[in-house]
C-alpha cells in the first residue's frame, strides 16, 4: 500500500473509480434459510446492499434491503466487539419508529459479515435526484424537504438515554420516495465496522463537520452536514469537489435567487465551524426552518430584487441603499467651460486642473476660487504635473508649457511636432513625457533644454514613469518601452498586442500597466519579460495604482478590478454601468475612481465594497487626486469637484 | 505614486540661483553653456554616482554616451550571482520504494552579456493505493521541468527580443497542468497521483507552482518562512480552528491530501512570486522531511556554519532518526544573486 491517499472522487469528467471491495453474494443466495438474494443495490469498500426477497411469505413477492458489513479486523477481540456494538446498535435502530425512518426488521451476523434487513424504498436518491436536474432546487421545496428531515433527524436526536447521530447525511442517503417523500436510508451503523484503516475517511468528505474527523459524532454535527446537504441542493456546487469547510465561502444566493437572506442565514448558521455556534440539534433548526417557511411569502418579497442584475455584488447592493450620493457634499465645485477628462495636480496650497477649453486654470485649494489660467493654443487632455516652484503642461497644440506656479506665467516652452496627449513626469529636474510625434523627451525642467529624445516610433500618450535608474512608457504601436535614464538608450522593449495608452506604474521590480488589447501587463523590470498577464473583456485605458500587494486598474469593460500582485489573480472586481477609464487612487483603505456612468465611486480596497458614490449626470473620466482627505476629479460636465474621501 | 515627490537631493538647492531662467527655445544656447558652468562648481560634482543621474554629465559629450550604473565595471560586485544546490532522494527505512522524484536544474552563463541566473527546482511526491506512486511522480516532474525548459529556459538563451514570451506564471500553471494530464492520462483508474512543487529561480525573482503537500521554505536574514501552503485535510482543519499545530503532528489523517496532480483532467494550481533578497537558502522537501522533522529543528540545521552538503545530510539523518517512515526528499538552494 501506499503511503498517501487521496480523496477518491469521480473526475470532472465523471469517471469513477472501481469498487474495490468484493461482491461477497449472488442472486440465488439465501441468508439465514429466509432471505433470497435479489440483485445489488450499491457497493462500497466496507459495506454492500442488497435486494432480497423475503422467503418467510412464500406465497408473495415481499422485499427487503439487506446491509452487509464486512468485519475487517483479524483481531478476535475486536471482532467480537465489534459485533457486540452492531447488535447493540441494530437493535436500537429496531426500536425507531418514523415515517422517514426505514424499519429494521431483523439483523444477524453470518461468518465475518454482519447483517441488517430494512424496509426496501423505492424512488430515488438525491444524488440521483441532482445528476437529473438542470435547474438548482427552489427555497419553497429545500424548506419543506429540510423540514422533513429534520423530523427524521430530530427523532433520532431525542432518543433516551443517548441520542443517535445519524453521522452519514448527504444526498445519496436521502431518497425521495414514490409518494414525494423524503425517506432517510443509510445509518452511520457501518462505521463501526471501518476502524482506523490508515487511507481511509471517516464520514463523507464535504458534508462532514470538522469535528467529526477528529473523531466527534454529535447531533451538532448531522445539523452541519444538513445545512452541507442543502447547500448543495440549492446551489448544485458538489461539496466533495471544493476544499473542504468553505461554504462559507461560497454564498448560496448569488447562484439561487429564491433563497431569501433568512433561509441563506439559517444555512450558514449549521455550517458554523465551531459546534457551539449551530443549532444544537434537528429540532432547533427545524422551529427556525419553520418560521420562515410559515413567513414564506414576506422572505419572497425580500429577495425579488436581487434576481435583477450583479448578482456577484450583493453586499454593493445593500450598500447602495445605505451611502447615497446625496450623503457626499462637495467641500467646493469648479465650473469651467469644456470637459474635464485629466488628473488635477495638487499643491500645498493650490490645485491645477487642466481642461479642453484650452486652459489650464489654478484654484484655490481651500474654497475653490479661482487663481489664474493659462490658455495654450488648443484643447489640453493630458494632465499638469507640479515640480517644485513649476507646473508643466502638455497640449495638442504639440508644445510642452512650463509655468511659474505663484504666477500662472510661462517660464519657457518646447514645441514639438505632434499633439501632446502624455502627461509628463518631472524628476531629477527633469521632464519626461510622450508626443504624437512618436517621441519621448527628457527635457531640464529649468531651461527646457533636451536631455534626449527617443524615436518610439509612434504616438506616446501614456505617462513616463521614471525611477531612479530607468524611465518605462507605453506606445500607441502597442510597445512598453524601459529607457536608461540617463541616456535614453533602450534597454528593453515588450509588446501587446494593441496600443499601450495606459501609464505604467512600479513595484517590487514590476511594470504594471493595461493595454487596449484588454490585458493588464506585469513585466520584470530588468527584462521586459511578463511575470503574469491578466486578461479583462474589453480595452484598458485606465493606469494602475498598487497598494499593499494589490494592483487596481479599471477597464472599459465596466470593471474596477483589484489583482494579487504576487499570483496575478483577481481579489474581487466591481462592476459599474459605464467604463472605467478613469485610474485609480488610493486614500486609507478605499479606492476611488470614475465612471463613464457618471459616478464618482470609492470603494472598500480590501473587499470591493461601495463605500460611496457621487453622481456628476455626465461620464468621469478624469482620474482622482487625493490629498489630505480630499479627492479632486473633475467631470465631462464641466466640474472638477472636491469631495470628502 | 507620487510622480512630483522631489528627492532629497542636493542638487535642488541650487534652484534658487537657477531663477532666472530663461523663458524659451531659441535661447538655450546660452542657457546651456551657463547651466553646465554652474554644473562644474557645484560640489555635487565630486559625488560619485549621485541619485541624480543628469548632474555630472561631462561638458561636450552627449549625455547618451554615458552609462550611469555600469554593472561590469562596478569593483564592489566580488562574487558572480550564483545557486549551489544539494540534495538527497531517498527512500527511508521503511518503504521498499521511493516515490518520491526530485529534479534539479541550474544554469550559470557567465561573461559581459551574462545570461539571468536560471534555477529550477522540482520535488514530487508519488502516492496510490496499489499502483505506481513512483511513476506519477517521475512523470509528473519531468513533464513539468520539459516544459519550463522549453519556455523559459531555451528562449532565455536564445536572447532575443523578437517574439512574444509567455508569462512566466503561465508557463509555470500550464507545466503543472500538463504534469497533471500526462499522470491522468497514464493512469486511467485514477488510482495514482503526486505532489508537484516547483521553484523557479529567474533573476532575482522566485516563481513557484504548487499542488500538494511537499513544501518550500525560504531562509533568508534571520527568517526561515514557509513558502507553500498544504493542501492536506490537516492543514485545513487547522485553518478552521478544529485542530492545533501540536495536535496535526500526531494525527491520524496527516496523509490525506485535498489537492493532487493526476486525480482529474484538471487541477487547481497555487502559484506565486516573489523577490529574493541578495543571499538565502531555499529548502524544498516532501513530507518523508517536514512530516517528522519540526519546523525548529529544520532551522536550526540551516543556521549551522557548515557546508551544503553537510547540512542536507543533517536533514536526512533527522528524518531518519525520526524512524525514516517515509521517502525522505531535501533540495537545499544556497544562493547569491
Amino acid at each position: 500500500m501506499g503511503r498517501l491517499t487521496t480523496r477518491q472522487l469521480p473526475g470532472k469528467q465523471g469517471r469513477k473509480k472501481k469498487p474495490t471491495a468484493k461482491i461477497g453474494l449472488q442472486p440465488g443466495d439465501m441468508l439465514q434459510d429466509r432471505y433470497r438474494i435479489v440483485g445489488v443495490l450499491g457497493a462500497g469498500g466496507f459495506s454492500s446492499v442488497y435486494q432480497a426477497r423475503d422467503m418467510r411469505f412464500p406465497n408473495v413477492t415481499k422485499l427487503c434491503a439487506i446491509k452487509e458489513m464486512v468485519i475487517s479486523a483479524p483481531d478476535p477481540k475486536i471482532r467480537e466487539l465489534t459485533i457486540q456494538s452492531f447488535e447493540r446498535e441494530a437493535s436500537m435502530l429496531a426500536m425507531l419508529d418514523h415515517p422517514a425512518i426505514p424499519d429494521v426488521s431483523d439483523y444477524f451476523t453470518e461468518k465475518d459479515r454482519s447483517y441488517l434487513v430494512l424496509d426496501l424504498i423505492r424512488g430515488k436518491d438525491l444524488d440521483h435526484w441532482l445528476e437529473e436536474q438542470n435547474e438548482p432546487l427552489d427555497q419553497e421545496r429545500a424548506l419543506d424537504w429540510a423540514i422533513q428531515l429534520c423530523d427524521a433527524l430530530g427523532h433520532l436526536h431525542q432518543q433516551k438515554p443517548n441520542p443517535i447521530v445519524f453521522r452519514d447525511m448527504k444526498p445519496s442517503n436521502i431518497m425521495l420516495d414514490q409518494h414525494n417523500r423524503i425517506r432517510l436510508i443509510d445509518f452511520g451503523i457501518a462505521k463501526i465496522f471501518e476502524g482506523s484503516n490508515k487511507g481511509t475517511m471517516i464520514g463523507t468528505e464535504g458534508y462532514s463537520p470538522p469535528e467529526q474527523y477528529r473523531g466527534l459524532a454529535t447531533p451538532a454535527g448531522d445539523v452541519y452536514a444538513l445545512g452541507a446537504t442543502l447547500h448543495h441542493l440549492l446551489t448544485r456546487q458538489d461539496p466533495r469537489l471544493e476544499p473542504p469547510f468553505t461554504f462559507a465561502e461560497r454564498p448560496i444566493r448569488p447562484i439561487n435567487h429564491t433563497v431569501s437572506p433568512a433561509f441563506e442565514a439559517i444555512i450558514m448558521r449549521c455550517l458554523a465551524y465551531d459546534p457551539k455556534e449551530r443549532f444544537a440539534n434537528a429540532f432547533e433548526l427545524k422551529d427556525a426552518l419553520e418560521l420562515l417557511s410559515n413567513a414564506g411569502s414576506v422572505s419572497r418579497e425580500v429577495s425579488a430584487p436581487l434576481t435583477s442584475k450583479n448578482e456577484a455584488t450583493v453586499p454593493e447592493a445593500a450598500a447602495v441603499a445605505v451611502a447615497s450620493s446625496s450623503q457626499i457634499q462637495p467641500l467646493w465645485v469648479f465650473k469651467c467651460e469644456d470637459e474635464i477628462r485629466s488628473k488635477a495636480a495638487v499643491t500645498e496650497n493650490r490645485v491645477l486642473i487642466s481642461v479642453y477649453d484650452n486652459n489650464l486654470y489654478a484654484i484655490n485649494k481651500e474654497d475653490g476660487q479661482f487663481v489664474w489660467k493659462y490658455p495654450t493654443a488648443d484643447g489640453v487632455g493630458a494632465s499638469p504635473c507640479v515640480y517644485e516652484d513649476m507646473a508643466f503642461i502638455g497640449s495638442s497644440d504639440t508644445i510642452m508649457y512650463a509655468i511659474d506656479l505663484r504666477t500662472g506665467r510661462k517660464v519657457w516652452h518646447y514645441e514639438t511636432n505632434g499633439s501632446i496627449y502624455s502627461s509628463p513626469t518631472a524628476r531629477f529636474e527633469h521632464v519626461f513625457f510622450g508626443s504624437d510625434d512618436g517621441h519621448l523627451y527628457a527635457l531640464n525642467v529649468r531651461h527646457g533644454r533636451s536631455a534626449w529624445k527617443v524615436n518610439a516610433f509612434s504616438a506616446v500618450r501614456s505617462s513616463p514613469y521614471v525611477d531612479d535608474e530607468r524611465v518605462f512608457f507605453g506606445t500607441e504601436g502597442g510597445y512598453i518601452y524601459c529607457l536608461e535614464l540617463a541616456s535614453g538608450k533602450t534597454k528593453w522593449q515588450a509588446q501587446a498586442r494593441r496600443a499601450v495608452t495606459s501609464s505604467p506604474t512600479f513595484a517590487e521590480e514590476i511594470v504594471f500597466v493595461g493595454s487596449l488589447d484588454g490585458t493588464v501587463y506585469a513585466l520584470d523590470a530588468a527584462t521586459g519579460w511578463a511575470v503574469w498577464r491578466f486578461r479583462t473583456r474589453r480595452p484598458v485605458i485606465s493606469s494602475p495604482v498598487v497598494h499593499d500587494g494589490v494592483v487596481y486598474i479599471g477597464s472599459s469593460d465596466g470593471s474596477l478590478y483589484a489583482i494579487d500582485l504576487n499570483s496575478g489573480r483577481q481579489l474581487w472586481t466591481y462592476d459599474t454601468d459605464g467604463q472605467v477609464n478613469s485610474s485609480p487612487a488610493i486614500w486609507q483603505d478605499a479606492v476611488y475612481f470614475g465612471s463613464t456612468d457618471g459616478y464618482i465611486y470609492s470603494v472598500s480596497c480590501k473587499r470591493g465594497e461601495l463605500r460611496w458614490r457621487f453622481d456628476t449626470e455626465k461620464p468621469v473620466i478624469s482620474s482622482p487626486t487625493i490629498d489630505e482627505g480630499i479627492v479632486y476629479i473633475g467631470s465631462t460636465n464641466h466640474h472638477l469637484y472636491a469631495l470628502p474621501a | 505614486m507620487d510622480k512630483s515627490t522631489t528627492l532629497d537631493d542636493p542638487e535642488e538647492e541650487r534652484a534658487d540661483e537657477n531663477s532666472e531662467l530663461v523663458p524659451d527655445k531659441e535661447n538655450q544656447t546660452s542657457a546651456e553653456s551657463r547651466a553646465e558652468s554652474e554644473e562644474e562648481n557645484t560640489p555635487q560634482e565630486t559625488t560619485p554616482l549621485a541619485k541624480n543621474p543628469f548632474v555630472d554629465v561631462p561638458r561636450g559629450e552627449p549625455a547618451k554616451t554615458r552609462p550611469i550604473i555600469s554593472k561590469v565595471t562596478e569593483p564592489l560586485l566580488a562574487e558572480e550571482p550564483h545557486m549551489r544546490v544539494a540534495k538527497r532522494c531517498h527512500v527511508g527505512a521503511r518503504r521498499e520504494r521511493n516515490e518520491d522524484s526530485s529534479l534539479t536544474l541550474v544554469s550559470e552563463v557567465g561573461g559581459h552579456f551574462a545570461v539571468l541566473p536560471f534555477g529550477l527546482y522540482i520535488v514530487a511526491d508519488g502516492m496510490g493505493g496499489h499502483s505506481d506512486g513512483h511513476v506519477a511522480s517521475r512523470i509528473a516532474s519531468r513533464t513539468a521541468a520539459m516544459h519550463i525548459i522549453h519556455n523559459i529556459y531555451l528562449p532565455l538563451l536564445e536572447d532575443s527580443d523578437k517574439g512574444f514570451k509567455a508569462p512566466i506564471q503561465e508557463v509555470l500553471e500550464q507545466a503543472v497542468q500538463k504534469a497533471n494530464k500526462a499522470v491522468f492520462e497514464n493512469d486511467p483508474e485514477m488510482d495514482s497521483g503526486t505532489t508537484l512543487t516547483i521553484a523557479l529561480v529567474l533573476g532575482r525573482r522566485l516563481h513557484v507552482a504548487h499542488v500538494g503537500d511537499s513544501r518550500l521554505y525560504l531562509m533568508a536574514n534571520g527568517k526561515f518562512e514557509p513558502i507553500t501552503n498544504d493542501h492536506s485535510l490537516v492543514q485545513r482543519l487547522q485553518d478552521v480552528g478544529q485542530l492545533t499545530a501540536e495536535e496535526a503532528t500526531f494525527y491520524r489523517y496527516g496523509h490525506i491530501l485535498l489537492r493532487a496532480v493526476g486525480q482529474a483532467d484538471e487541477v487547481e494550481v497555487d502559484t506565486y512570486m516573489r523577490l529574493l533578497p541578495k543571499s538565502g537558502k531555499l529548502l524544498m522537501c516532501s513530507d518523508g522531511l517536514s512530516g517528522f522533522v519540526s519546523e525548529a529543528e529544520m532551522r536550526s540545521i540551516l543556521e549551522r556554519d557548515i557546508p551544503l552538503e553537510e547540512m542536507a545530510d543533517a536533514l536526512f539523518r533527522a528524518a531518519m532518526d525520526m524512524g525514516g517512515f517515509d521517502n525522505i526528499t531535501a533540495v537545499l538552494v544556497d544562493f547569491e544573486l
